[in-house]
């Protein structure tokens, strides 16, 4: 999973997001679901690669963005399409549940 | 066919694994959230031999530990076992002659109005995972245990004040962490006091509670609910499994349930204190009840 920041933000989120959906995964070191969430949508990236982009974006380097985008607790997933929050889930979710999930949003 | 299948992986999943390993059977360890609950513990303070280590930590010293021994961890959750010829099968796909339940439990909702509408949105239910989200805002921790007054502790080192909302009139802490709620300028109690509703606009603004038959409210950026947990017994509902009044499994002294062939170890069983070395201790003695059982029944 590509790993984005506040600085690239608008190109590899908003603007990659009119191509393809983009799912964002909002994490830091410090919480434990999110140690164990991303290696669960790095499974998914391969099963749905060539239909979403998945990236990651660390809330405690990319403050500006956790904050526009009104992160409270994480893990918070969003998925972005035409630079616009469609979808979210917040907390660890099994994987089949997260396949549902990208499923109904694709 | 493996000798036992290990479900969960907190700290009695991960001693069983490392105690049927070290038997020489045939392990494989189902892993969803590594630690189990103490991945939303930041500091453990009473686990013999570690003055303070933080949860994360532990964890990794506990895998470690567990991967330096032939057991197959699958990242997979279990939603189905069934018995089939006299062994069991696990999610249609694997198939085990002895079963550890090691599922744990999950934390119980408030159930009041605007919790779930809110969730993510100021209420939260893991205050490791969200407390630095909090730096210098206003928040609420509801309960009065261990979790809560850990939770409120732990809030304390970001928010600019914690309430301590609590609906008896005394905490129910363990003496070193009420000792030190009390020593904590940052942290109010509020006691007798019954949560009524969360409200907010997009976020949470305000908690609305009940303090001796008055209605009062305090303004909070954030809500944390710890009060206490609810164990994961779907699985041995499923097989059949006893489970008392309050939904835990029961066992024996030997972490035998009343179905041959299945073990159960930690939060999830009947046993009065939910601690990690107590989990982990389960989880050695399901280990070695499941190795004589398969010696019994002439499988090993």
């Amino acid at each position: 999973m590509l790993e984005v920041s506040d600085a690239n933000f608008q190109k590899e989120v908003i603007e990659k997001s009119a191509e393809k959906p983009v799912l964002v995964d909002f994490y830091a070191d410090w919480c434990g679901p999110c140690h164990a969430l991303t290696p669960r949508l790095e499974l998914l990236e391969e099963e749905y690669g060539d239909r979403v982009v998945f990236v990651k974006l660390n809330i405690d380097e990319s403050p500006a963005k956790a904050s526009e985008y009104g992160i409270r607790s994480i893990p918070a997933v969003k998925l972005f399409k035409n630079g616009k929050v469609v979808d979210e889930f917040i907390g660890l979710m099994h994987e089949d549940e997260i396949r549902e999930w990208l499923d109904r949003n694709l | 066919m493996y000798d036992v299948a290990i479900v969960g992986c907190g700290p009695a999943g991960l001693n069983a694994a490392l105690y049927c390993a070290r038997f020489g059977l045939k392990t494989v360890l189902f892993c969803v959230q590594e630690g189990g609950m103490i991945s939303e513990a930041a500091v453990v303070e009473n686990y013999l031999g570690f003055e303070q280590i933080e949860g994360r930590a532990l964890i990794e010293n506990f895998l470690k530990h567990v991967k330096s021994y032939d057991v197959e961890i699958v990242r997979e959750g279990v939603d189905k076992i069934e018995k089939k010829n006299g062994s069991f099968l696990v999610n249609g796909k694997y198939e085990s002659r002895s079963i550890i339940l090691a599922c744990g439990s999950k934390k119980k909702k408030l159930g009041i109005e605007g919790e779930s509408e809110f969730t993510g949105k100021g209420v939260s239910y893991c205050a490791v995972c969200d407390a630095p989200l909090y730096k210098d805002k206003m928040v609420a921790v509801i309960g009065g245990r261990n979790s809560a007054t850990s939770s409120a502790l732990h809030l304390a080192n970001f928010a600019k004040e914690v309430y301590l909302v609590y609906r008896r009139d005394k905490l129910r802490a363990d003496k070193v962490l009420v000792d030190k709620v009390i020593g904590n300028e940052k942290i109010k109690l509020v006691l007798d006091a019954v949560p009524l509703k969360i409200k907010g606009d997009k976020f949470v603004e305000e908690l609305v509670f009940e303090q001796k038959g008055e209605e009062k409210s305090i303004a909070v950026d954030g809500i944390f609910i710890e009060i206490g947990v609810e164990p994961c017994n779907a699985l041995a509902a499923m097989l059949g499994v006893k489970i008392d009044e309050e939904g835990y499994v029961v066992v024996d002294h030997g972490m035998k349930t009343n179905v041959k062939g299945v073990f159960a170890a930690g939060d999830l069983t009947n046993v009065p204190l939910k601690q990690i070395i107590v989990a982990a201790a389960q989880g050695a003695i399901a280990a070695a009840s499941a190795r004589d059982f398969l010696l019994e029944n002439e499988s090993v």
